[in-house]
């Protein structure tokens, strides 16, 4: 968790303002992961009283990127009622239908004014939520604040993405001057990898629904969608590794057991095992070696070979047998390493390792491996020194986790 | 954040939408009641559901199906017959809107349905303004406005509420929006709506007007093709009962009507006769029942064959700088009113025009709908119409051509004879012409002339007649109105206008009958004249062989029988009856409202820009010669000898200027953002603060030019910028002094421009 310092529209920028963080008004706790910051339609391009009404008149002229106002249907039928009465004042030079033109323009005018009212001072931002799994269903929050004084705002949607799917959320309630709510979209990912959860824009048809406002946003955040649970069947046959509930649950190296020795360091030991003396001793990094670290522990090994995985479906069930047994084995304590092609095998002994090992299985691509030969498996086998599941395909379609040669599970 | 005051629910909105639509179609459709349509029943029909519907919507989801179903054919087939048996156009279109407002009421509505109502109501609000010209237009026309607005505002909120307008979803979730208690919806819309907003929502309203004024004057008035095509989809009788034929009785009935008929502008008050008379109609042919105009009468009207602003114009064409403007209401004639021969004629939109010269009238082709303004300039007040050619002919000589179509005349008239003498008495009996030569010989004969024999008659009239608007005749033989003659029975106007015309012609003075308005009202509060219908009149014209000229007589008791002559003759706007009261007020609104707004054109935005410019440049001016004559003292206070005296007061004065400027600098300025920060009523609204943002981005932007070199400088920057931040960010209570912090921000960026201004100076 972290702290960020939301600062007002005109605020010089947030370099120079981090010694205030305590005595500003306008501190909030905000989650560091997965929100973004705060975005308005003005918020950024606004300065001081002094240019405000400049601003706006520029932006009048040449509205930002992004901002578009179209005429809807009740608009056109304005601008046709406004061109029929015209063209009959101009034609009669009639000064009844003159003054019904002007009060039909002017109208239109109010319409833009108030709808500019209406967006003035409203603020949004996303919070993407987490962790996404393909197939699982994720909620995203839009928390929308008016900062405004005296005017509330009526009637904005916003137009939500996530990848292909995409909403349109509506405001529907009256957010008075000060206020925030917060919209939740439920979205389901469909596939692993990055996923770019955005507001694409905010539009109303306030007050009169003559013109369609829309304000472009940019406002985004990428998630990364791990693998599908996917359903498995364990194999009895060789599955001496398979647990009851209940049974074999195993410290993790660190946290009991008697020590067994001293080794060397390897990615991913906390630092906490570090032997600190030892190490000053032999001028190396030593870590300590429980009993509980070399009992029951499995390492899983995943290989991204094109070669082995032809069929990108199958990749993906794979890979989702991999997720899914991972966690699972983690949950009984019993999943040591993690390893992907031919990297050296990384110990996993907290959660934030699973994740970690999950996020790389969502970027995960096949790939080719030109020097490796046929048999990789031979040499995973030899990169890894534990008790190793591997994951290979089986069938045309499906995936089968190894262990010492026999299938371990299959998905 | 909690949100304290509720949100109307869909259901709710739905029923003020409901509540709006219904005003929205009242408003409007009364407003046909100033139009002159027959749309009384369509009237009464709305009148006696709409309110009902309104106030009970569940009666709206009472009606069959089948209704529903046959409501459009059914009005269709309506507006067919109604097209189809009234051959009038615009009237049948008006009522057809007001079948269709009336079932857009009774029906239930989406948002599709309440944009059929807006625009159906503007159409009968802009038709009939367009066709009334009233000033009551700006208050329909605003009322509907708002309500329209009000309504559009509605329809969009409950939209963003059902999700954006999918009526289907939004109809299933405002089931049961019928079964409405009002006085509950009115608490709940006063308790989720903020007074301060409704204010500002007023005051945006009336910026609308404002800009709706602004643009009204600024819009380029060019003209396309002028040709005002909605008085063609409406067929209009004449009212009042100026037309060719005028029976006795119809000039009294039309004074037994009040309303106003006519206003007048005059440029010059001074140029009004005491008894003004408004000419409209010219009439010669006597038949037993009335006066009428005859064929070849009709046919001495020429036509001008295209529409224009400006006519020529006839007669003596005094030269006379009075330019009056004249603003003639719909539904009283064709025939223009006008107090003689004049110089030019313009209207304010071009305009066809049927002008006879030898009568001095001018007609339009057809009765206007709505209220006409034309500009006379040059126009003869004094009642005596000069007319060489009938002096010479001793006959007005008509051409024998066939009238235009466009005359507006009918075909009978092509028959007509070419010679009118003025002297046809239309006397069938004997016994009332020997009557006739009786009352001359008491008169005392044609005499010296017209004008004398029309003091003699005039004064033989009034001897046995006295003034009354009923006639009591008792039935007999003969004509009546020789028969009026030969009583001694009271009479109105026309009696006496038509009884000097046949003892005239009696005499062999030729004469003919003229009808139109007498006097008016002078008022105050516009400085325009008002006339009305009841100051409808009727007198005569008589030939005076010694003038040559048709001179005014008018037998009625109460006016002088002939024009008064010499400097009396025109004592101005003041010897008028004087119009004041409330009800003058209104009309003086009403002179505003035509002269500024109904009557405003190009010409007038010309003048308009021009008196803008005039006025600025006036401004200028003025500022200009005051800021000169102040140089002017101040110099002339220096040129003048010095002593010790004048030394002292211009120290002195030095001296209160820089200690002025010495103590704003140093605690008036401050004083003065300390007191709009206590008042400030948000973070952002805060001078302080925001004077604070100023002085962090100049000194971040002269940290960026000239970047740090010392310890010292760094800690002089480090220092301004936390006492800046602590200004800009940190609560009131932890502030520092504000003009301290920023005098030393101030001194801070000096001292790094300087010291770059010295290391430039030294490499030089």
């Amino acid at each position: 968790m972290g702290a960020t310092t939301i600062l007002p529209a005109h605020a010089p920028g947030p370099a120079d303002f981090s010694a205030l963080a305590e005595s500003s008004p306008f501190t909030a706790d905000v989650a560091a992961a997965g929100v973004t910051e705060w975005q308005g339609p003005w918020a950024s391009s606004v300065r001081g009283r002094d240019r405000r009404w400049r601003t706006l008149l520029w932006m009048l002229l040449f509205p930002p990127r992004g901002h578009r106002i179209t005429p809807t249907l009740t608009g056109v039928l304005l601008i046709a009622v406004s061109l029929g009465i015209g063209t009959a004042a101009y034609n009669t030079a009639n000064n009844i239908l003159f003054i019904t033109l002007s009060l039909l323009l002017s109208c239109l005018i109010l319409s833009g004014v108030l709808s500019w009212l209406n967006l003035r001072g409203v603020a949004w931002r996303l919070h993407a939520g987490g962790p996404w799994r393909a197939g699982q269903t994720q909620t995203a929050v839009l928390e929308v604040r008016n900062s405004k004084t005296l005017l509330p705002t009526y009637g904005l949607w916003f137009d939500l993405a996530a990848g292909v799917e995409a909403e349109r959320r509506h405001l529907g309630i009256r957010l008075d001057p000060g206020a925030s709510i917060r919209l939740e979209w439920a979205v389901k990912a469909t596939r692993r990898g990055r996923l770019s959860v955005q507001l694409r824009s905010t539009g109303s048809l306030f007050p009169f629904g003559f013109l369609h406002k829309v304000v472009a946003s940019d406002l985004a955040r990428q998630v990364l969608v791990w693998p599908a649970v996917v359903d498995y069947r364990l194999h009895l046959a060789g599955a001496d590794w398979r647990l009851a509930p209940n049974q074999g649950a195993v410290n993790r190296a660190g946290h009991g057991g008697d020590l067994l020795a001293l080794r060397r360091y390897s990615p991913g030991d906390s630092p906490r095992i570090v032997h600190w003396k030892a190490s000053a001793r032999t001028r190396q990094l030593l870590v300590r070696q429980f009993a509980a670290e070399g009992h029951e522990g499995y390492t899983l090994h995943v290989d991204a070979d094109a070669a082995l995985w032809p069929r990108a479906e199958q990749f993906e069930v794979a890979l989702g047998l991999a997720a899914t047994l991972a966690e699972d084995l983690y949950r009984q304590e019993r999943l040591r390493c993690v390893s992907i092609d031919e990297e050296p095998p990384r110990a996993v002994r907290r959660l934030r390792d699973v994740e970690s090992f999950f996020d790389r299985l969502a970027l995960l691509e096949r790939r080719e491996f030109p020097d490796r030969g046929r048999t990789p498996q031979t040499r995973a086998s030899a990169a890894v020194a534990r008790r190793v599941l591997r994951i290979e395909p089986q069938g045309v379609r499906g995936a089968v986790a190894i262990l010492d040669g026999k299938p371990a599970a299959t998905a | 954040m909690e949100n304290p005051r509720p949100q109307l629910s869909l259901i709710e909105l739905r029923q003020l939408r409901w509540l709006l639509g219904g005003l929205l179609a009242m408003l409007s459709a009364w407003t046909v009641f100033y139009m002159e349509v027959d749309a009384l029943l369509a009237l009464a029909v709305i009148t006696a559901t709409v309110p009902v519907f309104t106030l009970f919507p569940r009666l709206a989801g009472s009606l069959p199906p089948i209704a529903h179903r046959l409501a459009f054919p059914v009005i269709v087939v309506v507006f067919a017959l109604d097209m189809w048996t009234t051959r009038e156009p615009l009237p049948a279109m008006i009522r057809l809107d007001l079948m269709l407002l009336c079932y857009r009421c009774v029906a239930p509505r989406g948002r599709r349905e309440d944009l059929q109502l807006i625009l159906l109501a503007l159409f009968v609000v802009v038709v009939t303004g367009v066709f009334t010209v009233s000033i009551a237009f700006v208050v329909q026309i605003l009322v509907f406005t708002a309500a329209a607005l009000a309504l559009l505002l509605a329809v969009t909120l409950s939209d963003a509420r059902s999700g954006g307008g999918r009526f289907k979803s939004a109809a299933s979730a405002d089931a049961g929006w019928e079964r409405v208690r009002w006085p509950e919806l009115f608490v709940r819309l006063r308790a989720a709506v903020d007074l301060r907003v409704v204010a500002l929502g007023a005051a945006l309203f009336a910026g609308v007007v404002a800009l709706s004024a602004v643009l009204f004057l600024a819009l380029p008035r060019f003209e396309i093709s002028n040709d005002f095509f909605l008085d063609r989809l409406i067929t209009k009788t004449t009212r009042t009962g100026f037309s060719e034929n005028v029976s006795f009785q119809d000039v009294v009935d039309i004074q037994q009507d009040t309303s106003v008929s006519l206003m007048i502008d005059v440029s010059d008050p001074a140029a009004v006769p005491s008894e003004p008379y408004w000419r409209m109609l010219v009439l010669d042919e006597y038949s037993g029942r009335g006066f009428r105009m005859s064929g070849a009468l009709l046919s001495s009207f020429v036509s001008t064959r295209e529409k224009i602003n400006t006519h020529g114009g006839f007669g003596r064409s005094r030269d006379s700088d009075a330019i009056w403007t004249l603003y003639f209401q719909p539904g009283v004639s064709k025939y223009l009113p006008i107090a003689g021969g004049f110089r030019r004629l313009t209207f304010g939109e071009p305009q066809a025009l049927l002008q006879s010269p030898a009568l001095r009238m001018c007609s339009l082709p057809a009765e206007p709908a709505k209220m006409v303004a034309y500009r006379v300039e040059g126009m003869d007040t004094d009642g005596v119409l000069l007319d060489r050619e009938f002096a010479r002919e001793g006959c007005l000589l008509v051409p024998s051509r066939r009238m235009g179509l466009d005359s507006g005349f009918e075909a009978e008239q092509e028959a007509a004879a070419r010679e009118i003498t003025f002297l046809g008495l239309g006397v069938e009996l004997d016994s009332d012409r020997m009557l006739l030569d009786e009352f001359v010989r008491q008169i005392g004969g044609a005499g010296e002339g017209g004008a004398d024999f029309a003091r003699r008659a005039g004064a033989w009239l009034q001897a046995r007649h006295s003034y009354s608007l009923t006639m009591r005749l008792e039935p007999g033989e003969g004509d009546p109105l020789v028969r009026w003659l030969a009583s001694r029975e009271p009479g109105h106007c026309e009696l006496f206008a038509g009884g000097l015309v046949l003892l005239a012609r009696a005499a062999g003075v030729p004469a003919r009958l003229v009808t139109g308005f007498k006097g008016g009202a002078w008022n105050a509060t516009s400085g325009s004249i008002t006339v009305r219908n009841s100051d409808a009149h009727a007198w005569v014209e008589i030939w005076d062989e010694e003038l040559d000229s048709w001179l005014r007589a008018d037998a009625t008791p109460g006016s002088s029988i002939t024009p008064e002559t010499g400097p009396d003759a025109s004592p101005g706007a003041a010897s008028l009856e004087q119009d004041r009261g409330w009800g003058a007020r209104i009309d003086g609104l009403r002179m505003l409202w035509y002269r500024r707004i109904v009557n405003f054109d190009q010409e007038s935005q010309v003048q308009l820009m021009r008196a803008t410019k005039d006025s600025l440049r006036h401004m200028f001016r003025s500022a200009g010669e005051t800021a000169e004559d102040a140089l002017r003292s101040v110099l002339e206070w220096a040129r003048a000898p010095w002593d010790f005296s004048r030394f002292v007061v211009l120290g002195l004065a030095s001296a209160a200027l820089l200690g002025g400027v010495t103590f704003w600098r140093r605690a008036g300025r401050a004083w003065w953002m300390g007191w709009r920060s206590r008042r400030a009523a948000s973070h952002r609204r805060d001078p302080v603060r925001i004077e604070a943002s100023r002085w962090l981005v100049r000194l971040a932007h002269a940290e960026r030019l000239r970047p740090v070199e010392t310890r010292e400088e760094r800690a002089e920057i480090d220092v301004a910028r936390a006492q800046l931040l602590r200004l800009r960010f940190g609560s009131r209570e932890g502030w520092p002094a504000p003009a301290s912090a920023f005098r030393q921000a101030r001194k801070t960026t000096r001292a790094l421009a300087a010291r770059d201004r010295g290391k430039a100076a030294g490499q030089r």
